[in-house]
C-alpha cells in the first residue's frame, strides 16, 4: 500500500509535536522514522495509525484520504515497544482477537493462528499467557498479532528497544527478512540509527517535529544534508570543528588550530564562499601516520575490539578517530594525524545546512 | 544477640496486641453474651447470678422474630445495590477521567476529591428534601417491589444516597487503576478493531479485576454495616436494616435484652468476618495503591 503524508502537523495545546511533514512511501517499502526521543516520530506514526487526529494536513493510503478513518478500518497492524499484549488472554487469544472481532469462523482462527505461529516459531507458546513469556517471545507474539490480520501496512514503534543487545540484532534481521518476504509496506520508528541504517530502504530523519531528510541509508551517511544528520548518523559520531577558510596557491585551505592548514579537494569545495564554516570528518577518515600534518596528544583510548577509538586534542579541539589496535596507542602518547579531506563535510554555521549537498 | 533481635521483633506484636485488646475484649463479650443468660464481665451467668447459664435462647429468640428475614433481605439489597452501583458508575466514570482529555476534567477530579473529604452528615437535611421530592415521582418514588422505590423511606432511596456518597472514593480508586494500564494496550485494542466501549469492557476491565474486587468488597461491607443513612431516611420498620434494628432494640422503653442485642450484633458481624477472611488480599489493594498494569 502506498502512503502519503501531506503537510502533516500535530499540536498538543501550544506544543507543536509534528510540523508540516511531507513524505511518500512506496508500496512494499520499508521506511524508518529516525530521531531522538520526543522528536515527533511516534506522534507521526500514531497519526498514521489513526490514534491521533492530525491538527493540519492529510494522510493518504493508496491515494485515498484517511484522516477521519477509525484505526480498525485502516487495515494496519502495529507492534509496540511495550509489546502491549492483552495480559488476561493466552497467546492464541491475543493473536486471533482481531479476527474474532471481524466474526471470522472458528476453523479460520485455528488455521491462521497456526500459520502465523509457524512463521514466527511460537507454535509451542500458543496456550501460554504473556506473563509467562520472555521479552523476545512477547515481541514475537506481538508481531504475530499484527501479521495475522494480513495488514496492508505494518507500523513498528521502537519494537526492539526493550530487548537485550544480542536479541535485538537477531530480531532486526528477522523482521527485515519477514518484511521482505511478505512485501508489506512498513514504517519503523526508532531512535537507534544502526537499526534504521540496517533495516530501512529509506530513512526519514525527524528533529523537533520537522523532517530533516528522507533518503536512502548510504546517502544519509555519505552525504548528510544537515549538521544534525551528520552527528546523528554513524557510530562513533562525526568530528565537527569550526574552521576558517582561506584561498591560497589557487586552492582552498582550512585553518585548523595550531597553524595547520589542510587543502580542500576541488569536489569538496563548500558553496556560498563563507569564511567561517563547520567542518565534519568521520573518525574512520582520520589516520595516525608518521607523515601526518597534525601533531596531537592522545588523551584516552577506548578499545572497541576491531578498532581502538582514540580521543586526542589538537589546538584546543577534541578529535576522535579509529585506529588499528596493533599500533598500541596509549594515553599521553604523541601522534601525527592525517585527515582524508576527500571525505570531509562542510556546513553553514547559522542554518546548519550542508554546503556540499542539496 | 539472637535473643535481642528476637525480643526486638516482638515489640511490634506486643504493641498491636495491647492496642487492639479493648476491641478484642468487646468482640469476646459479644460472643459470650449471645450464648449466656446474662454476663458479669466476661463471665457467663445464669439468672440467679451463678457461673454458667449457657443457653441458645438468644439465638432462638432472634430467629423466631419474623422481622429478621426482612431485615436481612433489606440489608442485603442495600449492600448489593451499593456494590453494583458503585462498581458500575465508578468504573465507567473513571475510564474517561483517566483516558480522555475533555474540558472540565481537572475541575471534575478536584471536585470529587473535595466531595470525598466532605462529611456526609452535613448533607443529611438536603438529601432528605431530595428524597422527599423523588418519592413524589410515580412508581419510581415508592412503587417498586422489594426495594420500595428510590424515594424517602425506601431501601432503594437509601441505596441511591449511599452510592452517591461512595462514588468519589470509587471514581478516584478506579481512575488510579486505569492509570496503571499502558496506553499501548488500548491502542492495540483500537487497531485490532475494538470500539471504545468494547476496549473498556474486554481489555481494560479484566486487567483491573483486583481493583474492582477491592472496591466491591469495600462497598459491600460499607453497605452491610451502614447506619447513619438508613437511620436517617428510613422510618418504617418494614424497610429497616439490621443496624437500625439493633439501635431500635437498645433504645426501647422496656428493659434491654443484651443477649438478644449481642446475638443480632454477631449475626450482623458474621458475614463480614467470613467475607473478609476470603477477600482481604484484594482489600489490601486499595491501600497499596493498585497493581502494575501490562504483562
Amino acid at each position: 500500500m502506498k502512503v502519503e503524508l501531506a503537510n502533516l502537523s500535530k499540536k498538543f495545546g501550544n506544543v507543536t509535536a509534528v510540523d508540516d511533514v511531507n513524505l511518500d512511501i512506496r508500496d512494499g517499502e520499508f521506511v524508518a522514522f529516525l530521531g531522538p526521543s520526543g522528536c515527533g516520530k511516534t506522534t507521526t506514526l500514531l497519526m498514521i495509525a489513526g490514534i491521533y487526529r492530525p491538527s493540519a494536513g492529510d494522510i493518504f493510503f493508496d491515494g485515498a484520504r484517511v484522516n477521519e478513518l477509525q484505526p480498525k478500518d485502516r487495515d494496519i497492524g502495529m507492534v509496540f515497544q511495550s509489546y502491549a499484549l492483552y495480559p488476561h488472554m493466552s497467546v492464541f487469544q491475543n493473536m486471533v482477537f482481531s479476527l474474532i472481532l471481524k466474526k471470522r469462523p472458528k476453523q479460520e482462527l485455528q488455521r491462521e493462528a497456526q500459520r502465523v505461529a509457524k512463521m514466527l516459531g511460537i507454535v509451542e507458546l500458543l496456550e501460554r499467557r504473556p506473563g509467562q513469556l520472555s521479552g523476545g517471545q512477547q515481541q514475537r507474539v506481538a508481531l504475530a498479532r499484527a501479521l495475522i490480520k494480513q495488514p496492508r501496512l505494518l507500523l513498528f514503534d521502537e519494537p526492539l528497544s526493550n530487548l537485550d543487545a544480542r536479541l535485538r540484532v537477531s530480531m532486526r534481521g528477522e523482521i527485515k527478512k519477514l518484511q521482505g518476504d511478505l512485501g508489506i509496506t512498513s514504517i519503523y520508528v526508532t531512535h537507534d540509527q544502526i537499526e534504521a541504517m540496517t533495516m530501512a530502504d529509506r530513512i526519514a530523519v525527524i528533529k523537533d517535529g520537522r523532517l530533516q531528510a528522507y533518503l536512502q541509508p548510504e546517502e544519509l551517511h555519505d552525504r548528510p544534508r544537515t549538521l544534525f544528520i551528520a552527528q546523528f548518523i554513524g557510530n562513533p559520531p562525526m568530528n565537527i570543528f569550526t574552521v576558517e577558510l582561506k584561498s591560497a596557491e589557487g586552492g582552498l585551505w582550512t585553518e585548523l588550530g595550531g597553524g595547520v592548514a589542510l587543502a580542500i579537494p576541488a569536489e569538496r569545495r563548500p558553496r556560498d564562499g563563507k569564511k567561517t564554516v563547520k567542518m565534519g570528518i568521520r573518525p574512520q577518515d582520520i589516520h595516525a601516520s608518521a607523515s601526518g600534518d597534525i601533531g596531537a596528544e592522545v588523551s584516552l583510548v577506548e578499545p572497541m575490539g576491531r578498532d581502538d577509538l582514540v580521543f586526542c586534542k589538537v589546538g584546543g579541539m577534541d578529535i576522535q578517530f579509529l585506529e588499528d589496535p596493533a599500533l598500541k596507542l596509549k594515553r599521553g602518547a604523541s601522534v601525527r594525524l592525517s585527515f582524508d579531506m576527500g571525505k570531509s563535510q562542510f556546513f553553514d554555521p547559522q542554518t546548519e545546512r550542508s554546503l556540499l549537498w542539496e | 544477640m539472637r535473643v535481642r533481635a528476637f525480643l526486638r521483633g516482638l515489640i511490634p506484636f506486643l504493641l498491636i496486641i495491647v492496642l487492639s485488646l479493648p476491641i478484642l475484649v468487646g468482640y469476646l463479650w459479644i460472643l459470650i453474651s449471645t450464648f449466656a443468660q446474662r454476663t458479669y464481665g466476661l463471665l457467663p451467668m445464669d439468672a440467679d447470678g451463678r457461673l454458667g447459664g449457657i443457653t441458645l435462647k438468644n439465638w432462638v429468640l432472634l430467629f423466631q422474630d419474623p422481622r429478621i428475614w426482612t431485615l436481612t433481605l433489606n440489608t442485603l439489597f442495600l449492600a448489593l445495590g451499593l456494590t453494583l452501583g458503585v462498581l458500575l458508575v465508578s468504573s465507567l466514570a473513571a475510564y474517561p477521567l483517566s483516558r480522555i482529555k475533555f474540558p472540565g476534567r481537572k475541575g471534575f477530579l478536584s471536585l470529587t476529591l473535595i466531595l470525598h473529604a466532605f462529611p456526609s452528615v452535613t448533607l443529611l437535611i438536603a438529601i432528605f428534601f431530595v428524597l422527599r421530592w423523588i418519592a413524589k415521582i410515580p412508581i419510581l418514588g415508592k412503587g417498586i417491589p422489594l426495594i420500595g422505590g428510590f424515594g424517602y423511606n425506601t431501601i432503594g432511596g437509601v441505596t441511591l444516597v449511599s452510592i452517591a456518597l461512595q462514588l468519589p472514593l470509587g471514581i478516584w480508586l478506579m481512575k488510579g487503576f486505569f492509570d496503571t494500564i499502558s496506553w499501548d494496550i488500548e491502542r492495540a485494542a483500537l487497531i485490532d478493531g475494538c470500539s471504545r466501549f468494547r476496549t473498556w469492557r474486554q481489555i481494560l476491565l479484566p486487567q483491573i479485576k483486583p481493583g474492582l474486587a477491592a472496591l466491591g468488597i469495600f462497598s459491600f461491607i460499607q453497605g452491610w454495616s451502614s447506619f447513619l443513612i438508613p437511620y436517617t431516611f428510613i422510618v418504617e420498620s418494614r424497610s429497616a436494616v439490621i443496624s437500625t434494628y439493633l439501635n431500635f432494640l437498645t433504645s426501647e422503653n422496656r428493659p434491654i435484652n443484651y443477649g438478644l442485642v449481642a446475638a443480632l450484633g454477631l449475626y450482623q458481624l458474621l458475614p463480614i468476618l467470613i467475607f473478609y477472611v476470603f477477600t482481604q488480599k484484594y482489600l489490601l489493594q486499595i491501600f497499596s495503591g493498585g497493581m502494575k498494569g501490562g504483562a
